[in-house]
């Protein structure tokens, strides 16, 4: 079970983008496998660098792919 | 076409040493086995005679008549000393039971080394087909040092017992004692292991935090 309340909101700002999961991950050079457990919530921490490519490709804010759930 | 890397399996040959080990001493065994079947003996078991190291008690030194004719014996020089050399006593027509205490006054340690060997294999093959940072290796580890340290423990008493037992049975003179000994270097080597494995079960966490990092 998790152990906290942030959300990844990654396939939302993918959606808005018009971009693919596995687009991403060819522009952003990390494998699909790597994404997915991003975007499913099952990683358990984000390198400062992956974040930085993400936003790079995406053209978005770090707060814009994380969401606090509160209680 | 680039060539691939080739990879190093650091592991590999650590597996054929102790694979090769553990093959010699199970062949050692069931040669034994087979010498025994056949008349033979093996590990006391089978022996013709039981024989002993019977040591002095500290209370019964040799005497000075003892040490002149061990100085005239071994024609020794001038302010040369004997230190009390080792006497072996033999029964030639051995009960069962003492035939038992003998196996018991030397096999222990040998099972106890046998048994750690195996887990040994065991841990390496673990690591080589997981991984070499993960919480079951480093459990795995840690109850290998303590097997060999309650093992070693276990037989140098078992052994210590079997000994002055079947010394009793040979002779009923105060200075025939039961020998004790523990390898030293065995224990500390017991302890070294069981740390490595505490260690290993704060980095398996560790590497786990970083594998699901992304």
């Amino acid at each position: 079970m998790s152990d906290h309340r942030i959300r990844i909101t990654l396939d939302e700002v993918l959606e808005r983008r018009g971009m693919t999961l596995t687009e991403l991950a060819v522009r952003i050079d990390i494998s699909l496998v790597n994404l997915s457990i991003l975007k499913t919530g099952k990683a358990r921490a984000i390198r400062f660098s992956t974040l930085t490519r993400i936003c790079e490709v995406l053209d978005c804010q770090p707060g814009d792919l994380l969401t606090y759930d509160g209680p | 076409m680039a060539k691939k890397p080739k990879v190093v399996d650091a592991l590999s040959p650590l597996d054929a040493i102790t694979s090769a080990f553990a093959i010699v001493m199970i062949a050692l065994m069931s040669l034994g086995v087979v010498a025994v079947v056949f008349g033979g003996s093996s590990m006391g078991i089978g022996e013709e005679s039981v024989c002993v190291d019977a040591n002095f008690s500290s209370g019964d030194e040799p005497t000075a008549d003892d040490r002149a004719l061990a100085r005239e014996a071994f024609d020794l020089e001038k302010g040369v000393t004997v230190q009390q050399p080792d006497t072996v006593i033999c029964q030639a027509d051995p009960s069962l039971a003492q035939s038992t205490l003998d196996t018991l006054s030397i096999a222990p340690s040998f099972v106890v080394f046998l048994g750690f060997l195996l887990l040994t294999r065991r841990i390496i093959r673990h690591a080589r087909r997981t991984s070499l940072f993960s919480a079951a290796l480093a459990q795995i580890i840690e109850r290998a040092g303590w097997l060999l340290l309650l093992g070693l423990l276990a037989a140098a008493v078992v052994e210590f017992l079997a000994d002055g037992l079947l010394k009793a049975s040979m002779s009923s003179m105060s200075w025939v004692n039961g020998s004790f000994s523990v390898s030293v270097a065995g224990i500390i080597g017991a302890y070294g292991i069981i740390t490595v494995g505490r260690v290993m079960l704060h980095a398996a966490s560790l590497q786990a935090d970083s594998d699901a990092t992304i």
